[in-house]
């Protein structure tokens, strides 16, 4: 009898666990409609901000079934709203909404560039207090209205948005300074010097069609954007912090042009103080490159082009961060952050100078060093071109 | 006459207080607001600092073997005294308690269950808790060495699916706030998971063999579970960096970020499961030391009649203990760390330095007598 009951008693519990669990907080996937990428830009009435939420149809990104009659349906949905703030935009969503909106897989949160230009802190709160948001999404700056960028059809891909994170990750494979997560970017923006770089999205037009195109970082400056980095500029803050890891460096010299392959760089920094306490900044890095392409270079030996490349890349290297560090100086915005590096490591010092950084910044000093080495001539030693170890 | 008849392994008890410490590493946030990303210094000194306390305790339980906190307490104060001196602790186990079971509630609420009613987690979790103590210690501490590897294989696995984001710059500067933050941070570390261990000192009766072992197997037990939540701080830094003073769930947000090979990410739900693991284990522990408290101090035969309505109390207490989760950090920033010294360190402490005199006395007395 007793045992009997026990029985009974296991077997409705093993019943109810598997009937009355997950009531309350059932989440149906025809319920919600998974928000894939978000716009933030400014609205055209004063003071009021346009949310753009992209949404993917999961039916139709995943529809292989049945060929031919849905081809021109779109995979993506963009929904747009106006109101005080991102939240309030979110709100006014739901409320106009058939599904509820899931932002747990959301991959990249896009701020518009005249928006940025008033501030973004605001808005990061507000993503980073969600409970659903995620700290792993990519952050973007675009230059024209966000709603465009999630227009702009990929060949390849069904959502733009799903598009845009997988250009993001090509393009952090050849410099790791265009990664910016949302993590980060609140990271550095609550550090100070409070100085951040956003990567920007632009279109880019061609006779029918247009194209989507990540080029440049937008420079942020106490939340605020407060002006850009051409791509090669970015480039240059890219080897000022070691962080290229691949891509391809053109030296030209007088006889001839060499592509260099670029493997990841070492870079170490030093502070030095003046009696006023003021930083001289060193950096040293010490490059290394395979060659890509050989072009030109007449009648010379493989040794004497590589002592000659060496010498360009040298200063090739050199130019493109000068030309990044001295446009930072303008803009007065330590993307480099100099600042916090002496905050973490020469604490003291950098209390003294804490408040009067801003009119340090644009006059630092800057020593450079730069060692460049080819160590390897890709597969080929020779080029067809060359005969006897020399080039025809 | 005893109220718990089993008996637990010297092991068993070792690993039962890494597991109780190691369910604290979900309170760091406590503490992490106040000291950022330099918790750890705070928190490393506080581990230095409580090796003398649980020797204390240690002392304490050896001086009276057999004797649980309670009869110690009736022992070296008195009958009177002794039995007020136990009802503040019985007070101090039921608000422990109850704690933990908001916090349980509120964290669930907040990171997997949302809209699931906070009563409905609390009071089905309590029930499974009124299940364990109503089998007694064995019941309660068997497995926590089961939990204790679940944690550590999550604890592993999330390491490295944050390996990427791991950057050792995150502990720079150091020593960049006024000292009062790092003392209210070790006085918070210190009471808050450590001196939380007095509670142990009512169950060490019960341990095989327990006067001879139990200071390794304590101090053990106490140096395993701070070093696991050392590993757990020291984590959310290196991750999180200055931003660790805005979460109020630091561990969640790392378990967030986590991913393993761009397939396996938002692995916020192993947190759950710690969660959920770990402090099922610390509040069934809990609720058991408070049972066997109460009917210690009102002298039942046994404590099985009163889990029922101990636990409704407990429940009504837990949703009455404070308003809402800003005032709660907000306290256990500022007050209950010096609540907690009485019953943890203070009152310890008192009792052990009483029974040495009065055994002093004692001891005089007998010569006296035998020399006359």
């Amino acid at each position: 009898m007793k045992k009997a009951l026990r029985i009974i008693a296991a077997a409705m519990l093993i019943l109810s666990s598997a009937l009355i669990s997950g009531c309350y907080d059932i989440v149906e996937l025809d319920t919600i409609s998974i928000v894939t990428g978000l716009g933030i830009d400014k609205a055209d009435e004063n003071g009021k901000v346009q949310l753009t939420v992209q949404v993917g149809k999961a039916d139709a990104v995943g529809g292989g079934g049945q060929e031919g009659g849905e081809a021109s349906e779109k995979a993506y949905q963009n929904l747009d709203s106006v109101d005080r703030n991102i939240v309030g935009a979110l709100d006014k969503l739901l409320q106009d909404n058939s599904r509820t909106l899931f932002l747990h897989h959301n991959q990249v949160v896009i701020f518009g560039e005249s928006h940025a230009k008033e501030g973004i802190s605001d808005d990061i709160d507000a993503l980073m207090r969600d409970l659903h948001s995620h700290l792993n999404v990519f952050v973007l700056i675009s230059e024209t209205n966000t709603s465009e960028i999630f227009n702009v059809e990929m060949e390849l891909e069904k959502i733009p948005s799903v598009g845009i994170t997988r250009m993001m990750r090509n393009k952090t494979e050849i410099s790791e300074a265009f990664r910016v997560k949302m993590l980060e970017l609140i990271s550095k923006l609550s550090d100070d010097p409070c100085t951040a770089v956003l990567p920007i999205i632009k279109q880019v037009k061609e006779q029918d069609t247009t194209r989507l195109s990540i080029q440049g970082l937008a420079v942020i400056k106490d939340g605020k954007m407060v002006g850009k980095l051409t791509e090669d500029q970015a480039k240059g803050y890219a080897w000022a912090l070691g962080k290229i890891k691949s891509g391809y460096l053109p030296v030209n010299t007088d006889k001839g042009t060499v592509e260099l392959s670029i493997k990841p760089p070492s870079r170490e920094m030093k502070v030095s103080f003046d009696k006023e306490g003021i930083p001289k900044i060193k950096i040293g890095i010490k490059a290394r490159f395979i060659i890509g392409q050989i072009i030109g270079f007449d009648g010379l030996q493989l040794e004497e082009i590589i002592e000659m490349i060496q010498k360009e890349s040298v200063n090739a290297v050199k130019d493109i961060i000068i030309s990044c560090f001295k446009e930072t100086q303008r803009l007065n915005a330590d993307i480099f952050r100099f600042g916090c590096y002496l905050n973490k490591h020469h604490n003291k010092k950098w209390k003294k100078i804490k408040d009067k950084w801003d009119q340090i910044y644009p006059n630092l000093e800057l020593e450079l060093t730069v060692e460049t080495q080819i160590i390897d001539t890709g597969k080929t030693s020779k080029s067809p071109k060359m005969v006897g170890g020399r080039l025809a | 006459m005893t109220i718990e008849n089993s008996r637990i392994s010297a092991g068993q008890f070792m690993f039962s207080i890494a597991c109780f410490l190691h369910s604290s590493s979900l309170l760091t946030s406590f503490f992490v607001i106040i000291t950022r990303n330099e918790s750890w210094m705070p928190f490393v000194a506080s581990i230095i600092i409580c090796i003398p306390l649980i020797v204390s305790y240690v002392l304490l339980s050896k001086s009276y073997p057999g004797m649980n906190l309670i009869q110690i307490n009736e022992a070296v104060f008195g009958r009177v005294a002794g039995k007020i001196v136990s009802a503040l602790y019985v007070w101090f186990f039921f608000t422990l308690t109850s704690l933990n079971i908001r916090d349980l509630g509120t964290f669930v609420n907040k990171t997997t269950m949302v809209k699931t009613p906070i009563s409905i987690i609390i009071i089905l979790f309590l029930l499974l808790c009124v299940w364990s103590s109503y089998y007694g210690l064995e019941v309660v501490t068997r497995y926590s060495i089961v939990f204790l590897i679940i944690s550590c294989v999550i604890l592993f696995i999330s390491i490295i699916a944050v390996y990427d984001l791991i950057e050792l710059d995150n502990f720079l500067p150091m020593f960049d706030m006024p000292l009062n933050n790092y003392v209210q941070v070790s006085h918070i570390a210190s009471t808050i998971p450590f001196g939380e261990t007095v509670i142990f000192l009512m169950v060490t009766p019960y341990v095989d063999n327990a006067p001879k072992n139990l200071m390794r197997y304590f101090l053990g037990g106490f140096l395993l579970g701070s070093i696991l939540i050392l590993i757990v701080i020291l984590r959310d830094i290196s991750v999180l960096g200055n931003t660790i003073q805005y979460f109020s769930l630091p561990s969640f947000e790392v378990f967030r970020l986590g991913t393993l090979f761009q397939t396996i990410s938002h692995m916020e739900i192993m947190f759950s499961i710690l969660l959920i693991v770990l402090l099922y284990f610390k509040i069934s522990v809990l609720f058991y030391v408070t049972m066997l408290a109460i009917a210690q101090l009102l002298n039942i035969r046994s404590y099985r009649p009163i889990l029922l309505p101990c636990a409704a109390l407990v429940v009504v207490y837990a949703f009455t203990a404070f308003k809402d989760v800003i005032t709660h950090t907000k306290t256990a920033q500022e007050t209950t760390p010096f609540f907690w010294t009485l019953f943890e360190i203070l009152l310890p402490v008192l009792t052990l330095i009483v029974s040495f005199v009065k055994k002093k006395a004692k001891n005089k007395n007998n010569r006296k007598a035998v020399s006359k």
